[in-house]
């Protein structure tokens, strides 16, 4: 090669460079500029998500069917019901409900920092966190009369008198079996007022039988019964026969009570409820008439029940490892306090772009 | 021979750069494609949400509530179309749609001046 012809070659090899590198930064210039309003953009989604969550939400009773926007708080605080309902939420639900596009998580901690994981699971949303899965036993109370088969065969504090009401903000699950006007002191209206006002709290109440009083909506019938036969296919698949047959006695059957997600789980031969769930304040009510009666073989429905009741007393609460986002170019976190009985937890929404 | 290698040399050159400008442009469109997507949820969002914002908040007052509220045209830059059922409304640009679950409502909601009423009867949106 001549030594122009050689001049040529590098000049345009010098020049092919610089265009190269001019262009990699102009590239770089405009990803970056990008990038810089995307976390606005990430950073807003975590704070609107975080200020739902501290929340009621809509409706205010939501649950995972009917919700529009999702809030955790009920009274003032937080509502395991509305918990256990937002982690029923696919990713794609929950992202709707928090009114976010990225990708988000959200964990609650507890004051030491530690994941809290009230929704029974560690985090929430996108994604993937190693637990360990155990359970918790969340406080119950059962404000019973004697005798109570079913409170004795569960993990609940048992009062058998009104000292009860001064100690039931204290509880997660209240459990109400047989007739609480027996030995109060309290009017049936006073017990009313006391069941609504627990009930705002977002608690799962059991009943079972009778109250004797009118409360969270339950007004009884007597109906009498050879049978029960369970309607609902959830509470089916828990028993050994979707039949309970009982010695034709007098049984409490109820109007489903108007409330959201109100339905009836099983009923008698005349097609009286006898089992029944709603919503009702904020508390998820479960109503089953006896505790009576046995199926086809031979084993007890009062045995069932106990692990159905108790089954809503231990929940699961797994041991989490520490939270690991993805490689994302842009992460936002937002946090809100929320509290539960004597503790303020954090609700922290995490909100990410990736790469 | 000299100028031969020189104008194969030049061309060489010339081509490399044109493909790097190439490529430079399909990822530059590329960047802006995936900005002006975002752009556009973002916009419907805020478009969808404060309807959703509106009806919840009539829901929610006493009877003899009534607001007007202004549907815009365009959501920022973008067209849309707006879809309003009883319990949802949808809102499309392009080849985005976006619902948003509202409770129920009479009537529908529509570009311009809507009137949200609340009633013994629910809320009305004319």
């Amino acid at each position: 090669m001549s030594r122009l012809g050689q001049t040529w070659a590098i000049d345009l090899g010098i020049s092919l460079v610089l265009f190269t590198v001019a262009v990699l930064i102009t590239y770089q210039l405009l990803e970056n500029t990008i990038d810089d309003t995307g976390y606005e953009d990430v950073r807003a989604q975590a704070i609107a998500a975080a200020d739902l969550l501290a929340g009621t939400g809509y409706p205010a009773t939501w649950t995972n069917g009917t919700v529009i926007r999702a809030g955790l708080a009920s009274d003032g605080v937080l509502s395991l019901r509305k918990a256990g309902e937002l982690a029923r939420l696919t990713d794609n639900g929950l992202r709707q409900a928090l009114r976010a596009t990225d990708r988000t998580v959200i964990i609650t901690e507890n004051a030491s920092g530690g994941i809290e994981p009230v929704f029974g699971a560690c985090a929430l949303g996108d994604t993937s966190i190693t637990e360990t899965p155990q359970n918790r036993t969340l406080p119950a109370l059962a404000i019973a009369r004697a005798p109570h088969p079913v409170s004795d065969g569960v993990n609940a504090s048992v009062l058998e008198n009104d000292t009860a009401y001064a100690v039931i903000d204290d509880y997660d699950v209240i459990l109400i079996e047989g007739n609480l006007a027996d030995g109060s002191e309290r009017t049936p209206a006073q017990i009313a007022r006391e069941f609504d006002a627990i009930a705002r709290r977002g608690v799962t109440i059991v009943v079972v039988g009778d109250p004797g009083v009118p409360i969270l909506g339950i007004i009884v019938n007597r109906t009498n019964a050879t049978t029960i036969t369970v309607t609902d296919p959830e509470l089916a698949s828990r028993l050994p026969a979707a039949v309970i047959n009982l010695s034709g006695e007098t049984i409490p059957t109820i109007n489903v009570p108007q409330g959201a997600d109100n339905r009836s789980l099983a009923v008698t031969e005349d097609g009286a409820t006898a089992f029944a769930t709603w919503i009702t304040g904020d508390a998820r009510v479960h109503y089953y008439a006896t505790s009576d009666g046995a199926f086809a073989d031979g084993s007890s429905w009062l045995g069932a029940l106990r692990n159905i009741t108790q089954d809503r007393i231990s929940v699961p609460r797994p041991a989490c490892d520490e939270l690991v986002l993805p490689d994302a170019i842009q992460v936002a976190r937002h946090d809100r306090k929320i509290a539960h009985h004597d503790k303020v937890l954090t609700l922290r929404v995490i909100a990410w772009r990736e790469q | 021979m000299r100028r031969a290698q020189l104008a194969i040399e030049f061309v060489i050159i010339v081509a490399m750069a044109f493909i790097i400008g190439a490529l430079f442009l399909t990822s530059a469109a590329d960047i802006f494609q995936r900005m002006s997507d975002r752009q556009r949820v973002a916009a419907l969002n805020d478009v969808g949400y404060r309807i959703q914002d509106e009806v919840i908040l009539a829901t929610v007052v006493q009877d003899g509530y009534e607001r007007t509220f202004t549907v815009p045209a365009k959501a920022d830059r973008f067209t849309y179309g707006i879809d309003s059922q009883a319990t949802r409304i949808t809102l499309t640009s392009g080849t985005v749609a976006i619902s948003y679950g509202i409770p129920e409502i009479d009537g529908a909601v529509a570009k311009g001046t809507n009137t949200i009423t609340k009633g013994a009867d629910g809320v009305t949106v004319t």
